[in-house]
């Protein structure tokens, strides 16, 4: 940003649409996580890392070992009861 | 233990292009609230991480010609011819030895100075606390963006957003919309992660077209990972000049690590250069920007610590995570809490040498890091964020907040304003309001007091020569910056 004068930013329509998908699923993100815990954050990383141009059945893949990956990381080895929803994780 | 991780965990995130020491830091915060560590090993932990990120900047500059982190910039310049000579090693290994030796004169010189800067500090009352506030911010602002306009609004949000919550004084809600979560004022470490880290998230999802080439990394051959004595040999003086000028541009607010390396290398270009091998793969030409940029970066900890007013971004980040653990640094902190204070410092000395151990034998290992592609590295840190901000406070609309704040930096960084000085408004907004009505009422309302000590004017001087003077000297060195960034 320092090398990097004003240039006039671009603001494509598509980019516009795919950032308010994304904040979209983020809140939505935000109000689900207290009453689906984990779920939700698996969900949550499964549509950014699609987005972001990964075959959809790899971006499952993904998803859910982040989601695993982060349960594991804070709640096990970290021990915080954070986020626990209906279904117990 | 901790300063391993963080040293490790550093390295990694500078390596890969996108993730600098500020939003490397900024991430790690919710983790060490979540790992309830206590002050001390929670800022080892950070600083850690912050001194390994300006290490591993170089990786990427020297491998894929894309600079790993900002300061790294100037790296690229020799670094990437050497490696397409094959002497991709040889970089690699020299600017390790060049960081380590930067890093290792700035503590030095961070352990002498700023117990100095304190003395300076005592004598300073409200009235002096206000000036130096304002001068941080223009100095920041001044001399760290392209555009003063830009940087001044930006610091001007900044305390906007800090004004919201209840007045401490007088118990009026302000900016709160009648939200009763507002009450509280917004988290800085919500403004925070969301500013830094979401934001880039934002901007790989808007570029998820154009991945950036990191294929690269295994066709460029390492060679030889030892730098040959007699090449440390003729780097020694290059390395020691660019410490000494990398530490300068640190002390100073808002000049930073770029401009630490910037001008060590071109001093040493000037000076050394009689060849024309500069920009050609000379080793000087890896030493000189990497022990300059370690060397600010250990610098800018030195107003951050004993004044409580951070040099650089990320500074600025390390300085949200000691309010938020209710440390207030400044000169009181040597007093009250020199246990932080020089287990910090002592932990930085250790860091450091296990930086260096890391960095020469493990290279070949972070090359391979930078294989992981952004599409998955980047919704990793996305939930890394809303899990460990939800750690810390438990509440949704923190998260909703938080996403506020990822979607406005992503507009911002769009339109090139600099987010660094709204966080630094953000975290000084509330002391340097306090400070201001303390001088009011100590003056019974008279203005007149914010310039009334020589301390206060010499403030105030240097604020404005910071601000205007960059506008009238900025043009040049701007230009010759990006004239050496393309030759």
């Amino acid at each position: 940003m320092l090398v990097k004068p004003d240039a006039a930013p671009s603001w494509l329509a598509a980019s516009r649409l795919e950032i308010a998908l994304a904040t979209a699923v983020m809140v939505a993100y935000a109000l689900l996580l207290p009453e689906l815990g984990f779920i939700a954050t698996a969900l949550a990383a499964t549509y950014l890392t699609w987005r972001l141009s990964t075959a959809p059945l790899w971006a499952i893949v993904t998803g859910v070992l982040t989601s695993v990956g982060i349960f594991i990381v804070f709640r096990l080895i970290l021990g915080l009861s954070l986020a626990r929803g209906i279904l117990g994780f | 233990m901790l300063a391993l991780i963080g040293c490790f965990l550093g390295t990694i995130m500078g390596a890969l292009p996108g993730l600098g020491p500020s939003n490397g830091v900024a991430i790690l915060i919710p983790l060490a609230f979540t790992l309830g560590l206590p002050a001390t090993p929670a800022m080892i932990l950070l600083v850690s991480v912050y001194f390994g990120a300006m290490y591993g900047g170089r990786i990427s500059s020297i491998l894929l010609n894309i600079p790993g982190d900002e300061p790294a910039m100037m790296t690229c310049l020799d670094g990437y011819p050497m490696a397409q000579q094959g002497r991709a090693g040889e970089a690699l290994a020299l600017s390790g030895v060049a960081s380590f030796v930067g890093a290792f004169l700035a503590i030095w010189g961070l352990a002498f100075l700023a117990p100095q800067l304190v003395k300076v500090a005592l004598l300073f009352g409200p009235a002096e606390y206000f000036a130096l506030y304002a001068m941080a911010f223009a100095t920041l602002g001044g001399i760290a963006s392209t555009n003063q306009a830009k940087a001044a609004f930006a610091a001007m949000l900044g305390l906007a957003i800090a004004m919201v919550g209840v007045d401490g004084q007088t118990g009026v809600p302000r900016f709160t919309f009648g939200e009763v979560h507002l009450y509280d004022g917004i988290d800085f470490l919500v403004a925070i992660v969301g500013l830094f880290a979401l934001s880039e998230v934002f901007i790989f999802l808007e570029h998820r077209g154009e991945d950036p080439s990191t294929q690269k990394a295994s066709q460029v051959g390492i060679g030889r990972i030892t730098p040959s004595l007699s090449m440390l040999k003729s780097c020694t003086p290059t390395m020691l000049r660019g410490s000494g000028l990398g530490f300068i541009a640190g002390v100073l607010p808002g000049a930073g690590a770029s401009l630490g390396s910037f001008i060590a290398y071109s001093l040493e270009k000037r000076l050394v250069d009689r060849k024309g091998t500069f920009g050609k793969g000379d080793p000087r030409g890896v030493a000189a920007p990497e022990a300059g940029n370690n060397a600010a970066a250990g610098g800018a900890l030195v107003p951050m610590l004993a004044l409580g007013v951070p040099g650089s971004g990320t500074t600025a980040v390390l300085l949200a995570m000691l309010l938020a653990l209710n440390i207030t640094p400044g000169p009181l902190l040597f007093q009250n809490n020199p246990d932080v204070v020089w287990g910090l410092i002592a932990a930085l000395f250790i860091g450091n040498f296990m930086l260096l151990a890391m960095n020469i034998p493990m290279v070949g290992m972070f090359v391979r890091v930078l294989l992981i592609p952004p599409r998955i590295l980047m919704p990793i840190v996305a939930m890394i964020s809303f899990v460990g901000i939800y750690g810390i406070s438990g509440s949704s609309f923190d998260l909703l907040v938080m996403v506020v704040f990822g979607v406005l930096g992503w507009g911002l960084r769009k339109l090139d304003v600099p987010l660094v000085p709204i966080i630094l408004g953000v975290l000084l907004g509330n002391q340097m309001e306090a400070n201001l009505r303390r001088a009011m009422t100590i003056s019974d309302g008279d203005w007149s007091i914010l310039v009334a000590s020589p301390l206060a004017i010499a403030l105030w001087a240097i604020a404005v020569i910071g601000f205007v003077v960059p506008i009238v000297v900025g043009g040049v060195m701007r230009r010759k910056m990006r004239g050496a960034g393309t030759d």
